[in-house]
């Protein structure tokens, strides 16, 4: 066989290959399906059929192929809407797990960290916990009004 | 006792002579082989269809003309096999290798401020920070897709 050929087929496979994705580009589209089968569960009126989707999500492995940063964004978004979900439910504490499993991922300056700040203060608050909700609210502030500041003066990439 | 098992009768030992005389070219016009005639006929053909027989070359040919361009180069081969190979491990790494992080969108202002209305205690409803989230998720999933591919 002659070697343009070969390198033809290796080409041929290589492309063939990267143009699927692999796992981590299945797994960022599983993960946008599963908030639009929520976003519909959502809408019919069933937020507990939304929080099995979602739920299915977070406990899904991630592939090794996917940024820590993108993995961390994804699953805490994911973790904030089932905090915000439960709060719905009038279940703050499955809402405190949540948001404390979303939180255990790392902290960062960014919207993910500020949303899971605010529904971890809503779960404190429904079980009575006032100063550890005031001292997540303040966290989610300083937050939200860094990156609110940041969009105001127009260097709001993250 | 069958009849294979009687001693053969002189008309038979006289047709099997003819036949073999015939079978071996022997057989002469001026030979009596009146009564084996379909056997010497028979006989015949097989000499002659012996040969027609097709040569090696001849046959080559005939699969050449019935199958004219074969694709030798997407035959297996050991090496080829081995090439394949080696492009799906290369491929399956490299799919495997962490990405460089997406280039997030910027949170929006309407988003950011649903952000500081519902962190305070009291707070009403969280359903203008969803809606606003819901938005922005939109963009950040986009922005992953254009990082990631698409899975087929």
């Amino acid at each position: 066989m002659k070697t343009s050929r070969v390198a033809a087929l290796l080409l041929l496979a290589a492309v063939a290959l990267a143009g699927c994705g692999g796992p981590a580009a299945r797994w960022i589209d599983e993960a946008a399906a599963a908030h639009a089968q929520a976003d519909a569960f959502v809408r019919g009126g069933e937020p507990a059929r939304a929080a099995r989707v979602l739920d299915e999500l977070v406990s899904r492995p991630v592939p090794a192929g996917v940024a820590a940063q993108d993995r961390r964004a994804v699953l805490q978004d994911a973790y904030a809407r089932l905090a915000g979900l439960a709060l719905g439910q009038r279940a703050p504490a499955q809402a405190l797990r949540y948001a404390e499993a979303g939180l255990a991922l790392g902290e960062a300056r960014d919207v993910f960290t500020s949303a899971l700040r605010t529904s971890r203060g809503r779960a404190h608050e429904g079980l009575g916990q006032d100063a550890e909700a005031a001292r997540d609210y303040e966290a989610a502030q300083v937050v939200a009004e860094a990156l609110l500041q940041q969009a105001l003066s127009g260097r709001g990439a993250q | 006792m069958t009849s294979e098992e009687l001693a053969p009768t002189e008309a038979e030992r006289r047709e099997a002579e003819l036949l073999a005389r015939a079978l071996e070219g022997a057989a002469r016009p001026g030979d009596e082989v009146g009564p084996v005639e379909d056997a010497v006929g028979a006989a015949w053909l097989l000499r002659a269809s012996r040969g027609a027989e097709l040569s090696e070359l001849r046959a080559r040919a005939v699969l050449e003309r019935a199958w004219p361009r074969r694709r030798r180069w997407l035959e297996p081969t050991p090496g080829k096999m081995a090439a394949l190979g080696a492009a799906a491990a290369v491929a399956a790494i490299v799919s495997a290798v962490p990405h460089g992080p997406a280039k997030l969108p910027p949170p929006p202002v309407p988003l950011l401020r649903a952000q500081l209305a519902a962190a305070r205690p009291g707070a009403p409803e969280l359903a203008r920070l969803e809606t606003e989230m819901d938005a922005y998720r939109e963009q950040v999933y986009a922005a992953l897709g254009r990082t990631y591919g698409r899975a087929r």
